[in-house]
């Protein structure tokens, strides 16, 4: 075991040296001058340009910013932005925002996801079955942003019950609805990967043995098939945080929510590299830690994965 | 070979057989012997989603090829007085804020997002099958090179660097810049689900059959490998087709999309959010027809997963 997290820690290395150099260059390859778009149609001298540009070390060749940047943030310390914050203290305000909407997120895919998933999982009847499963699909097919919009406007403004936006206001009661909205997919998919799973294993052969001994159906469904039917759940709901939070910018921009998503395109619209590429670091560590811990998880769940080989 | 054992000087010997005679066995075949994709045509083809789904996707196409079959209002005429208007005879879907009739809008939509949906998911699958089987088939080196690859573009949250791509362009309408964009990270899905299936097909015997008959790496890879390993693949993508189109979506919400001179599904969503709470029907149609679009490619998906997939089969 121990040797295998430290090969999966090892091959984080060349994922996070990948990650950070593509969105280092994407941003590098960006056309337009990012200090002079900062100003606007009343541009300072060249001379003064040319002092911000090497201040940001934006006169430099590409690898060696980028190795700038990476050597920073192994003592990290990110630098400044534009505007002259801290790109540290941007990712301390922003990341916890984002974190809260998150874990929120990931409580309704348990409660909901995992709920419906084994009502309909172990109850043979068709008329509830098939509505969950189209909702389901219908929720998957509606792009995200609709979903906010339509609750923004029903719950919102028509019927007043949740607040429209979040804004400075991130508390339980604001994140409840951009909450539901971002866990929308996901508890779609956790659903309809629960209700599957049970149906497979109350097929299974350990099942008909558990029900031949004579146990009633509360524990043969209890001890049996839930525990085994949940194992590649719990993994999708562990690997899902670290896209949620990748994921979320759309839903913080439909209820105005200051998050890590939000910005990240903020930056990317300003051009500012070195932003864009610590924030891009801090999801790429989060999805990477996420589904390491799940690997990990995976094996004390499923006493028939043992990572001792390979 | 004989020319070897000549050289050994081993006598090889080989009693006389009566050609004639040589009758080992007589079978007779009784069942006609078809291929697994006729087999997998004749289960889809019974399958009442594949027709539905299949008829709504030919409308859909049909408004996609040639838009003036359903409509001849120009989707650029907007004129203002005509602006956030009910439905009515003359604009069966009502108008947008700008004047726009919403019929004509929605039928012109069709063609941005089936060819996004559908060129991204051709490109994407095709790299992501190639590099797939490529480290499926080779390990080594080869396979943890691309595995790493495969990763780093994982992790890397997909609308965020969706938008970064987007900004290398220079604004232009065109909708390559999307399907680019999209297909730079199509690829990773269909690459992985192609890599664990060419490494669970290379378990079976009927590989090692070929092997020890003396096929060659390339004729295993393509004859044998490829079409037992991809049936997954193929129903994945037609269900990404959908999601593809919901992604061209989010990316005109956000801005930077196929741009607001133009007509698709994403963008007039996305510009129906400032009248939503005048105007319900604006937001209602698109909205409407993008999901039935993405509804359709997943019943495709799954009508043609079940049909492809043997442990289904009764």
């Amino acid at each position: 075991m121990a040797r295998y997290i430290g090969i999966r820690v090892l091959q984080t290395i060349p994922v996070v040296l990948g990650t950070t150099f593509l969105i280092y260059g994407l941003v590098f390859l960006m056309p337009g001058d990012p200090i002079r778009a900062m100003f606007g149609n009343h541009p300072p001298s060249d001379a003064a340009i040319a002092v911000i540009r090497h201040e940001f070390r934006l006169d430099e060749p590409f690898i060696i910013q980028y190795l700038h940047f990476l050597y920073g943030a192994l003592t990290f310390d990110f630098g400044k932005t534009f505007q002259g914050r801290e790109v540290s203290d941007v990712i301390a305000t922003s990341l916890p925002i984002t974190a809260q909407l998150s874990f929120l997120a990931i409580f309704f895919e348990i409660l909901i996801g995992i709920g419906l998933g084994i009502l309909t999982g172990v109850k043979k009847g068709k008329i509830f079955d098939n509505t969950v499963l189209m909702s389901t699909l219908v929720i998957i097919s509606i792009p995200t942003f609709v979903l906010g919009f339509v609750c923004q406007f029903l719950f919102g403004v028509k019927l007043k019950v949740v607040p429209t936006t979040v804004g400075v206001y991130v508390d339980i009661q604001h994140m409840l609805m951009p909450a539901l909205i971002l866990a929308g997919v996901s508890v779609s998919y956790v659903i309809r990967l629960t209700r599957s799973q049970i149906r497979d294993n109350l097929n299974a052969d350990y099942v008909r043995t558990a029900r031949a001994k004579g146990l009633d159906n509360k524990s043969v469904i209890l001890k049996h098939v839930l525990r085994n039917s949940l194992v590649p759940v719990v993994t999708y709901i562990g690997a899902d945080l670290g896209t949620l939070m990748g994921g979320a910018v759309v839903t913080e921009a439909v209820f105005n929510i200051n998050g890590i998503g939000h910005q990240l395109y903020s930056a990317i619209a300003k051009g500012e590299g070195t932003l864009v590429t610590s924030l891009v670091t801090v999801l790429v560590i989060i999805y990477i830690v996420a589904n390491l811990l799940v690997d990990i998880l995976y094996a004390f769940l499923d006493p028939r994965i043992r990572y001792n080989k390979n | 070979m004989v020319n070897n054992l000549k050289s050994n000087e081993i006598e090889h010997f080989v009693a006389d057989y009566d050609t004639d005679n040589l009758i080992v066995d007589e079978f007779t075949i009784e069942k006609k012997v078809t291929g697994i994709f006729q087999e997998s045509l004749a289960i889809v083809i019974r399958n009442p989603l594949f027709w539905v789904s299949s008829i709504i996707i030919l409308i859909l196409g049909s408004m996609a090829l040639f838009p003036n079959l359903w409509t001849g209002t120009d989707p650029f005429f907007c004129p203002i007085l005509d602006s956030s208007l009910s439905a009515s005879a003359a604009h069966p879907m009502g108008t947008t804020l700008q004047g726009c009739d919403v019929y004509s809008r929605v039928i012109n939509g069709a063609r941005p997002s089936l060819a996004i949906g559908i060129m991204t998911t051709i490109i994407g699958t095709a790299v992501g099958v190639i590099i797939g089987t490529l480290a499926g088939f080779f390990g080594g080196i080869l396979d943890s090179i691309l595995s790493r690859l495969i990763d780093i573009f994982y992790a890397i949250p997909f609308i965020l660097a969706a938008v970064a791509v987007l900004q290398l362009f220079e604004s232009s309408e065109s909708i390559w810049k999307v399907i680019f964009t999209l297909s730079v990270f199509a690829w990773v899905s269909p690459a992985r689900l192609m890599r664990s299936q060419v490494l669970s097909v290379k378990q079976n015997e009927f590989i090692t059959a070929s092997v020890s008959l003396g096929a060659s790496k390339l004729r295993n890879m393509f004859m044998h490998i490829l079409p037992n390993a991809i049936s997954p693949v193929i129903s994945t993508a037609t269900i990404n087709i959908g999601a593809f189109i919901v992604a061209e979506s989010t990316l005109s919400f956000l801005g930077l999309g196929l741009g607001s001179n133009s007509v698709s599904w994403g963008q007039d969503i996305a510009n129906a959010r400032d009248i939503l709470v005048t105007t319900p029907s604006v937001l209602l149609w698109p909205s409407l027809f993008l999901a039935i679009t993405t509804l359709s490619f997943i019943f495709l998906g799954d009508a043609i997963r079940d049909a492809l997939n043997p442990k289904g089969r009764r």
